[in-house]
């Protein structure tokens, strides 16, 4: 290998095509160390090898609101295959004492944001945490926050650094929902600074009257009766079974599902929203195993480049369709919210070493 | 591409090159073969290939290789501009399917070098720069560190590990969950 000259050695790590393969293979010597930790290098490989999912958090599926609130839960890790990182680095376990409710509430790329509420008090406390590398940031509400009704937090990308990072424990920020009197405001806590307020255009719909559909590419869509027509459009039937959510290209995406039929919609042109795919669900999901026949489906999950749905008259049965390639299969109950977790870019690379 | 400009190709693919080893062996090569190098596909636009063009980078047993190469994907290239121009039925898409299919099998065969003769071939597809031969042999090595421990990588390409224990504990330490 010595005498593969150093562009080269690059043109073959660029095409290493797993992070964790790249990592390891940064231990190897000197030379290989400090080609694949060079900023330039780094801003390449992501652009050639977006870091992949390696599963979903969900809080425990079965429980209300309420009960999620009184009882001392923790949220549930389930890995996407291919397994590419070992499992129990994903634990949240480093988190909870195991006092309080934790309950996941979204999540971007390596970080996932979760609610903590005390058991006897109503006390609520958001924490930012990168699971694989166990770091984590408690982010009280602003302090002019009382008052308000709490709708959630959403995280969102920091600065986009030289390496083609965009969110991580040094770099992210935090949107906070709130709600009082017909007044919907928002608040956003920037790593490495403070909290930012500002209120939603009071024109804009109010949250109140609407229902929200879901998030995609850093929009939180909603549902205002009355006023959506592109919804009524799209759909023209059951206006509460749809939703928003992003494909696996990270793109946003409308699901409605009405009776037998399923269908996508994307912006196709970056604008206009139309049909992009449709399947009939009995036609989907007839051949799996435990299926029986039934004709009404309900959106119970919302995934990222997936939903679960729950067919709902005589026996119930779960399924996931994929938004890909819009095969179904069977699967378990995960609740509403599903926070899909990344590995970190970029890695850490940090050690100086003596050349 | 069936326009006017498809006669002087005709003439300028028969037009033949000569190419010029480290080791001062002579290769002829047409233009079609040898412009698959975008460094002499430069050096016929300036005109500067009377008497061969000397590549003193490149053995002659590794420059027989890459021309092996760039015959067969010159052919390549030639197949698809002639099947893009009017025929695009079922037919002539299976024959194209065919042909690449053989081309995938005559690249696989191709890389079916020591590493040695591997990493000569990704020197002279740098220097000479042909994008498809360079991917191809990169993308080889690539492959083979996929799944592997530093150790095993080291002990595939004799890499001298220079990384003192504690720099390499420091390493391991950060990224700790790519190691299990």
């Amino acid at each position: 290998m010595d005498v593969v000259d150093d562009d080269a050695l690059v043109l073959v790590l660029e095409r290493v095509d797993s992070h964790v393969s790249l990592i390891r293979a940064a231990a190897v010597c000197k030379r290989w160390h400090s080609a694949i930790a060079d900023a330039a290098f780094l801003r390449r490989y992501r652009s050639l090898h977006a870091p992949p999912a390696v599963g979903y958090y969900h809080n425990p599926p079965g429980l209300s609101e309420t009960a999620l609130l009184l009882c001392p839960c923790a949220p549930v890790f389930v890995p996407s295959p291919p397994s590419i990182v070992d499992a129990r680095h994903f634990s949240l376990d480093f988190l909870s004492g195991g006092e309080g409710s934790w309950r996941v509430m979204d999540s971007r790329g390596s970080l996932v944001v979760l609610t903590v509420t005390g058991l006897r008090t109503a006390f609520t406390e958001n924490v930012v945490c990168e699971p694989l590398t166990q770091r984590y940031r408690m982010i009280h509400l602003p302090p002019d926050s009382d008052g308000f009704l709490y709708l959630g937090p959403f995280l969102l990308d920091g600065e986009a650094n030289e390496v083609g990072g965009g969110i991580s424990m040094s770099n992210f920020r935090l949107l906070c929902l709130f709600h009082s009197n017909g007044v919907t405001c928002t608040s956003i806590f920037t790593a490495g600074s403070s909290w930012s307020e500002k209120s939603i255009d009071p024109m804009a719909p109010s949250i109140q009257h609407s229902r929200t559909l879901g998030h995609a590419s850093g929009s939180l869509y909603f549902y205002v009766e009355g006023r959506s027509r592109t919804l009524t459009v799209l759909d023209g039937s059951n206006r509460y079974n749809c939703c928003v959510t992003e494909g696996c290209d990270g793109q946003p995406r409308i699901i409605v599902v009405f009776d037998n039929a399923m269908k996508v919609f994307a912006r196709l042109d970056g604008t206009e929203w139309a049909l992009e795919k449709k399947i009939l669900l009995s036609e989907a999901i007839h051949s799996l195993p435990g299926y029986q026949p039934g004709h009404h489906h309900i959106i119970q999950t919302i995934g990222q480049g997936f939903i679960i749905l729950l067919q709902g008259s005589g026996p119930t049965y779960t399924f996931s369709v994929n938004l890909e390639t819009m095969e179904a299969a069977p699967a378990e109950n995960m609740g509403q919210i599903v926070s899909q977790c990344k590995l970190p870019w970029p890695p850490a690379l940090h050690v100086c070493l003596d050349r | 591409m069936a326009s006017a400009g498809s006669g002087d190709e005709k003439a300028a693919a028969a037009a033949m090159i000569t190419l010029i080893s480290s080791d001062n062996e002579k290769f002829e090569v047409t233009e079609a073969t040898a412009t698959l190098s975008q460094t002499i596909r430069h050096m016929i636009e300036d005109g500067c290939t009377d008497g061969g063009v000397p590549l003193p980078n490149v053995t002659s047993k590794i420059l027989a290789r890459v021309i092996e190469y760039c015959k067969k994907h010159a052919t390549a290239a030639a197949g698809e501009e002639g099947s893009s121009s009017s025929f695009s039925d079922a037919a002539f898409l299976e024959v194209d399917r065919a042909f690449l299919e053989e081309l995938e099998e005559f690249d696989d065969a191709f890389l079916e070098v020591d590493r040695a003769t591997l990493f000569d071939l990704i020197l002279a597809a740098n220097y000479l720069d042909i994008k498809g031969l360079l991917n191809l042999t990169c993308q080889k090595v690539a492959d083979s560190v996929k799944g592997k421990t530093p150790e095993q990588i080291r002990e595939m390409y004799n890499i001298v590990n220079d990384l003192t224990p504690e720099e390499e504990a420091e390493i391991r330490r950060e990224t700790q969950w790519a190691f299990e």
